[in-house]
């Protein structure tokens, strides 16, 4: 709670026009900004252009921009548009992206297991195994996950991020978590029986 | 009914739901926990403070911009002048032949200042702030994108010979890509000169101090490293030339394919010439006239323009050397004798001066001391 109402002073600073907040924005969130686009695209300039050009706008348009907003969401959708983007103009620059899909995928998920969360040999392979289904989720699907999990946003941002309506995020997220559930409950129990 | 079904999901996401078993409420947990465990990269710092830099120097130029355009007659006049410039210095230089044009090119540019810049042809010179400069000149030659944020427009005239000089001074280090794909690491404290444009004869750079090429093939159109003492000619393949002013030999060292060489070259007597085989270096003394080829490890010359020195067999003054013009301090032996004493390691140029001068000191049971931009080794007078 506490830490949004930082964010959002900052961010009020920001649009009244202090350079300081405009720094301090850069020197919070190009972190966070940079692994998100790494998510999407593996190509590290293209993110820090995208990065650079999100910047630029925000500085420009810095008195339009609402005074209310959640700041990471905020950056991370405008990040969003702003790699689709680059990624269609680098498909028509190649001629390959005639018929390409609009967005850029999310790529698949390389997960560090921190070393508590590994209790034994049988907990690593249970995570080992969900990982494995968890890469084999629909794009879309992983998104959300991710969008959620990992960056602790609400179903009206995911779905604004995703350009797809409230319920559909729902049904995404519901069926994801039903089908990881389906496939490991199994080895779960199995484990359970045998340790 | 919907609202149901939202507040059960919700449930399962908060891990306080009773509907699930506790396998089911491990599984929704577990993936929680590796979903938050995925790519938390952060930005390298010095790349966080570049791109920083680009974001704040593009606010400025853009301000800049707005306030110039109010002048545009001043400008077009400005242009002209510079176009008619250009046209005056590539009918002279049509007159003589490439290599001693962009001799004479180099020779005419002063080093100045502490920034990387780009001369072109119109003489506009254009300052490159960074310490790793990134060129690209797009397959036409006129635009040239720098640093992958601004893009330079260049007139190229019809007129063959008009040269850009790339300048990069001593802590600096600057990555060219020309216009046919051949790709040059320049080393600090080195001038580049190159045709705006290549012909369709020959592709040829004239070169002072040192730079690893790896030259695009292109059949029928070679490739010519001029240097002061040494010419290379090759058709496609990588390799590196050291010529520094202040050095008393010229050296190439090949990593792949094939490079002839040729010395001698104002010689009336006549040049000579002579092959390279890979992992070969070749080093001339243009005091005595002698070419030597010695088989070397080419990392041990090369991997500068990967940001560290593999150094084997090399003597404490050749190492010195190359640091001081990497970080533009002066570094000085105390007695002179040290200078050949040999030093083998890693050292990784992202490290501060100081750091890999206690790594080299430490190795070598010397003692340093630092004045205000230079670093003086001693030898250790405490015996361990």
């Amino acid at each position: 709670m506490k830490e949004t109402e930082v964010e959002n002073t900052l961010w009020e600073r920001f649009t009244l026009g202090d350079q300081s907040a405009f720094a301090s924005l850069y020197d919070q969130y190009s972190d966070v900004l940079y692994s998100f686009g790494l998510r999407y695209t593996s190509d590290n300039e293209l993110i820090k252009d995208c990065i650079h050009d999100l910047f630029i706008d925000l500085h420009h348009y810095r008195g339009r921009l609402a005074k209310e907003v959640n700041v990471k969401f905020y950056l991370l959708k405008s990040l969003r548009r702003k790699l689709n983007t680059a990624n269609r103009k680098a498909s028509v620059f190649s001629f390959q992206g005639w018929n390409s899909d609009e967005t850029l995928p999310i790529s698949t998920f390389t997960f560090s297991i921190e070393h508590e969360m590994i209790m034994d040999e049988n907990q690593r392979d249970i995570l080992q195994a969900l990982a494995l289904e968890i890469n084999q989720l629909p794009d879309r699907q992983r998104e959300i996950l991710y969008l959620k999990f990992n960056h602790d946003l609400d179903y009206e941002e995911i779905a604004a991020i995703m350009q797809i309506s409230v319920p559909t995020c729902r049904t995404f997220i519901y069926r994801a978590l039903k089908q990881l559930r389906g496939r490991l409950e199994i080895v779960y129990i199995l484990f359970a029986m045998l340790s | 009914m919907k609202n149901r079904r939202k507040d059960k999901l919700d449930k399962f996401l908060s891990e306080e739901s009773n509907d699930l078993t506790p396998e089911q409420r491990k599984i929704i947990e577990n993936t929680g926990r590796l979903i938050k465990s995925v790519g938390n990269e952060k930005l390298p710092a010095e790349e966080k403070a570049d791109l920083w830099n680009r974001i704040s120097e593009n606010l400025l130029s853009e301000k800049q911009e707005t306030a110039r355009s109010v002048r545009p007659i001043w400008l077009r006049i400005a242009a002209t002048i510079a176009i008619l410039f250009a046209v005056g210095i590539g009918y002279y230089a049509l007159r003589e032949n490439t290599e001693s044009a962009m001799e004479r090119t180099a020779a005419a540019i002063v080093d100045s200042g502490a920034a990387t810049q780009l001369i072109l042809a119109d003489k506009r010179k254009i300052q490159l702030t960074k310490k790793n400069s990134s060129l690209v000149y797009k397959q036409t030659g006129e635009a040239i994108q720098i640093d992958s944020v601004a893009v330079v427009n260049q007139a190229l005239s019809d007129l063959e010979s008009s040269y850009n000089t790339l300048l990069v001074p001593y802590g600096k280090r600057a990555f060219l890509t020309l216009q046919d794909g051949t790709e040059i690491w320049v080393n600090s404290g080195s001038k580049l000169v190159y045709p705006s444009r290549f012909t369709e004869k020959a592709r040829e750079v004239y070169l002072e101090g040192q730079a690893y090429f790896s030259v695009r093939h292109r059949n029928e159109i070679p490739f010519y490293v001029h240097t002061k003492n040494i010419k290379v000619e090759v058709l496609g393949t990588e390799f590196d030339v050291s010529a520094y002013n202040d050095d008393s030999q010229t050296h190439a060292v090949l990593a792949k394919g094939s490079i002839e060489l040729t010395t001698n070259k104002k010689s009336f007597l006549g040049s000579s010439k002579r092959k390279m085989v890979p992992g070969t270096r070749a080093s001339y003394d243009p005091a005595n006239k002698v070419l030597n080829v010695t088989e070397v490890d080419i990392e041990e010359y090369t991997s500068w323009k990967r940001g560290y020195l593999i150094l084997k067999e090399a003597p404490l003054n050749d190492i010195l050397k190359r640091l001081s013009r990497y970080y533009n301090v002066e570094l000085l032996l105390g007695d002179k004798q040290l200078g050949s004493v040999k030093f083998k390691g890693h050292l990784d140029l992202r490290n501060t001066l100081p750091e890999i001068i206690d790594i080299i000191a430490a190795s070598n049971s010397l003692n340093y001391h630092q004045t205000e931009r230079r670093f003086i080794l001693e030898k250790n007078t405490i015996k361990e």
